[in-house]
């Protein structure tokens, strides 16, 4: 029953789109495929670019003049890699690796090409970003867990990422919906993907329908994102998105005497 | 007992420097609550992030009771047998019930080290190791509670405890224990945003007593809480204290919260200690110019500053007065000292200002008021009255205002 309601969706789906997008219809498998790539690259290159850019804006925070553990060796040289590759436009720095894909991942075509320049196309800002969410992480805090014994180690996994987590929620997804759009870009290395589909079906054969289709689908995903992220930050905001309760479970509710802050004697 | 000798800080800054500790020497009792009094800058928030090496100071040294001797050098900290001692150089332990950790020898092959060793004998530098035992074996609050804000009550508490040897249900013991002394059991799920700044406070002692310590650092726990909730922090702390016998070091602005819990205390100005003793005994008799202003500005007799500044009506006299300041000693507060010599000598006293209150249960009280009448018969009944435990002090005398004036005329 359910079964067949879907199926019907899909024929009036099938049906619609035929009607507003006689073009994209025709070559829907080749739209279904560069869907596909988009995400492969988006979720491979943005899950490695999530990990490197946590180390690396966390190692610009704790090492910098004032940080917890000061290294100005450490600190310039990640500060200035950063840089570098910042300033290199994705396009540039696409076709500038092409030789270092090849030796490090075998290829430097197609999606598996695609990967390692959009890593490094996105780890840099992500780093800086992650480096301005810790840095939101108020001083005394970090002091108070000093008081306590922590050190670097606990001061970074016990206080600036746990404390920082809905400031680099929102960084995270700036940072992912930058990446959809360099991934559009990754057509450049063969790796298809909407940006590619958009330029290559829509534009070089005047099918309009195409390419406003991609940027409704685009569209989509952006708002998608940016709302689960300003959600999960929300929630996440001077709070645990999953609090462990460790209340008494003596059944009774706890005496609401304590209240007033008075009490003592 | 917490004992720093001669500690000096300097802040270097682009604009020049800030001498935040100069010289600062100290001791303070175990199982004492110990106040440090200055104004914002008077170095009083470096002092005590020095005791638990939050900051290094340049030199001098810190002795930490369980400890061991913490000395500076450069500001670097550095641990070892005290220098003059040859006869603990024999032994392992250079005193009893000192960490062992602190004072296992080790190795010495850097250059830097070696110099440092021509300095003070057999020190070695402190490991962060080190350090963080240090630091867990005092506890600090602060003005802001610097909680964590995303983790509950809960986790806050047992921040610490992390640390210890202790098992989950041990944590978690200890945790629902100490929010008993607190009076903040129903809190144990709540997020630090959820509680008033009083229960914040109240959880951030909790969390620094978590490892029990035997000291507790305040840095101006109460100056962002309104009045009510300060009072009760400030019971808390006193509580804290008799129950645990926790030593508490508490630096404030505020002569009210000195007054009201302190035992001893040091008045700091411009990096130095400027002034210190018992709370009575400063209260009593402020020595320093910037030890009277705080100590008017917690007291009614106070006012008279501020009243001789505004040049108030209530405060001219007429040729033959004097307006004289007495103030009683300990014990002599319910004597009519006053009112015998008024009657002895045959002069009168119109009354301006008088206090009297309890600091600590003693009784400490004085009098501002004009004493007309023969001025030699007044001057022999101040002399009677100091002979009699009550401290005057002239504070405007119309004879001598008409002298000087005369003297200015010639």
């Amino acid at each position: 029953m359910n079964k067949s309601i879907i199926y019907q969706l899909n024929i009036w789906i099938a049906e619609q789109l035929k009607t507003i997008a006689p073009n994209l219809y025709k070559y829907k498998v080749k739209f279904a495929e560069s869907g596909e790539a988009t995400l492969e690259m988006f979720w491979k290159a943005g899950l490695i670019a999530f990990v490197i850019g946590l180390i690396l804006g966390t190692l610009l925070v704790v090492t910098k003049r004032g940080g917890i553990r000061r290294n100005p060796i450490v600190y310039h040289l990640a500060n200035t890699i950063v840089n570098v590759f910042r300033s290199i436009p994705f396009i540039i720095l696409l076709i500038f690796l092409i030789p270092y894909t090849r030796a490090i991942v075998g290829t430097s075509i197609k999606v598996k090409g695609a990967i390692m320049p959009l890593v490094f196309g996105t780890v840099p800002f992500y780093s800086r970003q992650v480096e301005v969410a810790l840095s939101g992480v108020e001083e005394g805090k970090i002091e108070a867990a000093r008081s306590m014994g922590s050190g670097t180690l606990g001061l970074i996994f016990r206080v600036y990422l746990p404390e920082a987590v809905p400031a680099l929620i929102r960084v995270t997804t700036v940072t992912a919906i930058s990446l959809i759009g360099l991934t559009t870009m990754a057509g450049a290395v063969g790796a298809g993907g909407l940006g590619s589909f958009a330029i290559n079906y829509g534009q070089n054969q005047s099918y309009e329908d195409i390419v406003n289709v991609c940027v409704v689908v685009l569209l989509i995903v952006t708002i998608i994102l940016q709302s689960l992220g300003n959600g999960l930050s929300r929630l996440t905001f001077n709070r645990k998105l999953i609090t462990i309760r460790r209340g008494r479970k003596t059944g009774k509710a706890a005496p609401a005497a304590s209240e007033s802050i008075t009490a003592e004697s | 007992m917490i004992e720093v000798q001669h500690l000096n800080k300097t802040f270097r800054q682009k604009g020049g420097q800030v001498e935040a500790l100069q010289d600062v020497s100290l001791c303070i009792p175990d199982g004492s609550i110990y106040g440090v009094i200055g104004y914002s800058g008077a170095g009083k928030s470096t002092l005590v992030r020095c005791l638990n090496l939050l900051e290094y100071p340049d030199s001098g040294k810190i002795r930490i009771g369980g400890f061991g001797e913490i000395t500076l050098i450069h500001g670097k900290p550095y641990v070892g047998r005290r220098k003059n001692h040859p006869a603990e150089s024999a032994g392992a332990d250079a005193e009893p019930g000192s960490a062992a950790e602190l004072t296992e020898p080790t190795e010495l092959n850097d250059p830097v080290e070696k110099a440092v060793q021509a300095d003070g004998p057999s020190l070695r530098k402190m490991t962060a190791r080190q350090q963080n035992t240090l630091r867990r074996g005092i506890g600090m609050i602060f003005q802001h509670f610097n909680l964590l804000d995303r983790s509950t009550v809960y986790d806050n508490i047992a921040y610490s405890l992390k640390y210890t040897k202790r098992s989950s249900r041990e944590i978690r013991e200890r945790v629902c224990e100490l929010l008993d002394l607190v009076n903040l059991s129903d809190k144990i799920d709540a997020y630090p945003s959820q509680l008033s700044g009083g229960q914040k406070q109240r959880v951030a002692i909790a969390r620094a007593l978590a490892a029990e310590p035997r000291i507790l650092l305040s840095d101006e726990a109460t100056s962002a809480l309104d009045p009510d909730a300060t009072e009760s922090i400030l019971n808390l702390l006193r509580d804290v204290n008799r129950k645990l016998g926790i030593t508490i070091v508490l630096i404030t602005h505020e002569m009210a919260v000195i007054k009201a819990i302190a035992e001893r205390v040091a008045v700091m100005e411009n990096g130095r200690v400027v002034e210190e003793g018992s709370v009575y005994d400063i209260f009593a008799n402020p020595q320093a110019k910037i030890t009277r202003k705080f100590v008017a500005s917690s007291s009614l007799l106070g006012r008279l500053e501020k009243l001789m500044d505004e040049d108030a009506e209530l405060l001219r006299i007429r040729p033959g007065e004097m307006l004289v300041r007495m103030v009683f000693e300990k014990e002599y507060v319910g004597q009519a000292v006053i009112t015998n010599a008024a009657r002895k000598f045959g002069f009168d006293l119109n009354l301006i200002l008088a206090n009297a209150e309890y600091l600590h249960g003693c009784p400490l009280g004085g009098i501002v008021g004009i004493l007309s009448g023969d001025p030699e018969k007044i001057r022999e009944g101040i002399a009677y009255m100091a002979e009699n435990h009550v401290r005057t002090e002239v504070l405007r005398d119309e004879q001598v205002d008409h002298l000087s004036a005369e003297h200015l005329d010639c």
